[in-house]
């Protein structure tokens, strides 16, 4: 088991620099992932590790050996693709063994370790299929067992679960966690489904721009985002962000007065208040707004999503933003109605006028 | 061969469901009217002349009498007939000439194409002779092949070699005609390779690479495999064409020297337009129709160029 070191990494496609000095670690056994916006990195940063692109400037160690020119498949890495990259004329077994033929392991031997992962990954009845018979979750568990039998220091995965409906994407979720627990390998992890993210994560690395915007467990990001894009980035439905002005401020309590809303000005605690006048966007997570609360605001109820357990309720105030309430039995809600939403305070999150939070 | 390459491989289609509901049977009378423009050509320049052939090839006809009705006769004359199994065996040369060099020719140039150079000047290039028709490319190369005034000798002249015959050495006429085809082909059989590598998923190859394949495992175990169907189809086409060599033999050694390019379909053109012979050079065509059928099939059979793992 080995971690990983990126210092300064850096890609450029000629003038274009994609990836802006990254620098992270990531523990031997952890379940590192990446998320953020479409065109941020993800995929380039996991291609860097895997060897597939060369690397523009900075270094990558893997368990603390420099790797930037070594050939991918002396890394002691295994890459699961989106497409699952099968090779469509080999069987399940053939694929599996692949690459254990390039590094010399005797016939026996291949065909132990591949029985072994199929047994894992309960594929043994589909060792003799081709890829192009097998269901979507069997070729991507096929793509993981063709990893697994390599047995690396390092699994890498892009946006590994994607391709599959909702429902197999859950079972493979958990799959993907147990296998983690049994094989304690390191896995870098690409992703775009929040729930995957919180769920799988050790760490998650939040990306924005070819730069890491915030890296730390799921609920560190969730409970405690260091500017506004990783409070909205994290978490779904996204935080309410409102635009607030500063009222007053002094000895560590500032005054807000919310823009747009019809509700009265309050105070929240802050060690390094801004100046008075001051435009700030403030924070909510929809479950923190509820019926009752410390400050209170009237809104006009637009939509309800009834989720069964819960209800996603849209309202807004007049012309001013709209906001998204995760109530937990809102069944006589109706379109039209006003609703009497509160807040407590201590529960949002402040931003400055660059996003960055204010604590 | 003469540029029979005119339709890419099929896929085979879906089976009919035993009981077609009304909009398949719409759907498939649409699909025939779709290839009926396609099925007339094919019936009236195809089908009709090689009924019309199998008919001739029954009577001796000299094209000024009418014909007589000779039975088998023009076959068993055939059977019999030195000559004629002398211009097979030189078919087949020519054949085994030219089909290995030509195929792997194309599969590097489109290897190193598609790997070094995706650039579609260069593809251009690579194309260009294809689009000189045969009896050009066979005038070009008989001035350059000229033993006294062509290029060629006087280029290995600077390389310190002895000139060669060329076209006109019976040891060497043979192979001159397979090199212009070469020349010729191999420029379209690449860019056929060129498609069917694009149709290879690229990371495949990124899959084999962290897998620890070099670049010639990942020829061999990856691309030769995937690109089978094109392959075949290329062979098929090219071995079909190469056995009807005319037009470049007819423009350069017309059958010489000494008959050492009298190749199958040289020798039937001899009998029906110079022999006046129509119904021997018939029966002739007919044998060599089928033995082009089973060569076909035989290579279908074995290489199983009709199934496909991509896709
Ligand atoms: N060959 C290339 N030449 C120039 N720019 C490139 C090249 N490949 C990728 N890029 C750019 O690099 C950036 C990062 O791409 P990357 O594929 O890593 O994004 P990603 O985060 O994986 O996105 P997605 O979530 O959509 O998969 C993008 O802006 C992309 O346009
Ligand atoms: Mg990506």
């Amino acid at each position: 088991m080995s971690g990983l070191e990126l210092t300064q990494l850096q890609k450029s496609y000629g003038a274009t620099q994609v990836i802006h000095g990254v620098d992270l670690t990531v523990e031997p056994g952890e379940f590192c992932v990446f998320v953020g916006p479409s065109g941020c990195g993800k995929s380039t940063l996991l291609r860097m590790i895997a060897g597939l692109e060369d690397i523009s400037g900075g270094t990558l160690s893997i368990g603390g050996a420099p790797m930037n020119e070594v050939d991918p498949s002396k890394r002691g890495v295994a890459m699961v693709f989106q497409s699952y990259a099968l090779y469509p004329h080999m069987t399940v077994r053939e694929n599996m063994g692949f690459g254990l033929r390039f590094e010399r392991v005797p016939k026996d031997q291949i065909k132990r370790r591949v029985d072994e992962a199929a047994e894992v990954l309960e594929l043994s009845h589909l060792l003799d299929r081709k890829p192009k018979a097998l269901s979507g979750g069997q070729r991507q568990r096929v793509a993981i067992g063709r990893a697994i039998v390599r047995k690396p220091e390092v699994f890498l995965f892009d946006e590994p679960l994607s391709n599959l409906d909702a429902e197999l994407r859950g079972t493979m979720r958990v799959e993907i966690a147990r296998l983690h627990k049994e094989i304690g390998a390191t896995i870098v992890y690409v992703t775009h489904d929040q729930v995957e993210a919180m769920t799988l994560a050790d760490k998650i690395v939040v990306l924005r721009a070819g730069q890491v915007e915030q890296a730390g467990t799921p609920l560190d990001l969730y409970d405690d985002p260091d500017n506004a894009f990783i409070a909205g980035f994290i978490g779904s439905p996204q935080m309410n962000m409102l635009g607030a002005t500063v009222e007053a401020a002094d000895g560590g309590r500032v005054r807000l007065r919310l823009d747009g809303i019809a509700a009265e000005p309050f105070e929240m605690p802050l060690a390094a208040p801004p100046a008075p006048g001051d435009r700030v966007t403030l924070g909510i997570r929809p479950e923190h707004l509820s019926t009752t609360g410390a400050v209170r605001m009237d809104l006009v109820l637009e939509i309800v999503e009834h989720l069964g357990s819960e209800s996603l309720v849209h309202a807004r105030s007049g012309t001013g933003p709209r906001l998204v309430m995760r109530l937990p039995d809102s069944r006589g809600l109706r379109t039209g109605l006003p609703v009497a939403a509160g807040f407590d305070p201590a529960r949002a999150f402040l931003f400055d006028a660059d996003g960055r939070r204010l604590r | 061969m003469s540029g029979q390459i005119d339709a890419p491989p099929r896929r085979r289609a879906g089976r009919m469901l035993p009981r077609m509901t009304a909009l398949r049977r719409r759907e498939a009378l649409t699909g025939y009217l779709f290839i009926l423009p396609a099925g007339i050509g094919l019936l009236a320049f195809f089908v009709l002349p090689t009924l019309r052939a199998a008919q001739i090839s029954l009577t001796h006809w000299n094209l000024m009498r009418p014909a007589k009705w000779a039975g088998f006769e023009n076959y068993a004359r055939l059977w019999a007939d030195a000559q004629f199994w002398d211009s097979m065996w030189i078919t087949l040369c020519y054949v085994l000439y030219n089909i290995p060099v030509q195929t792997a020719l194309g599969l590097l140039i489109a290897v190193l194409a598609d790997r070094l150079a995706k650039s579609v000047a260069l593809r251009a290039v690579i194309i260009a002779p294809y689009l000189i028709s045969n009896v050009v490319a066979g005038l070009v190369w008989l001035l350059m092949l000229d033993p006294l005034i062509g290029m060629t000798n006087s280029f290995l002249g600077l390389l310190g070699l002895a000139p060669q015959g060329f076209l006109s050495s019976p040891d060497q006429s043979l192979i001159s005609v397979a090199a212009i085809s070469i020349w010729r082909h191999a420029g379209f059989t690449a860019l056929l390779f060129y498609a069917g590598l694009q149709a290879i998923p690229k990371d495949l190859y990124e899959a084999a690479r962290l897998d620890g394949a070099s670049e010639a495992a990942m020829f061999r175990l990856i691309t030769l495999p995937l690109l089978r169907p094109v392959l075949v189809f290329v062979l098929v086409t090219s071995i079909v064409g190469s056995f009807q060599v005319f037009d470049v033999i007819a423009v350069t050694t017309q059958g010489g020297p000494a008959g050492s390019t009298r190749a199958v379909l040289w020798y039937i053109y001899e009998n029906a337009f110079q022999f006046s012979r129509m119904g021997y050079a018939s029966a002739m065509s007919m044998v060599l129709f089928a033995i082009l059928v089973l060569v076909t099939l035989a290579q279908m059979r074995l290489l199983r160029g009709d199934r496909s793992d991509l896709g």
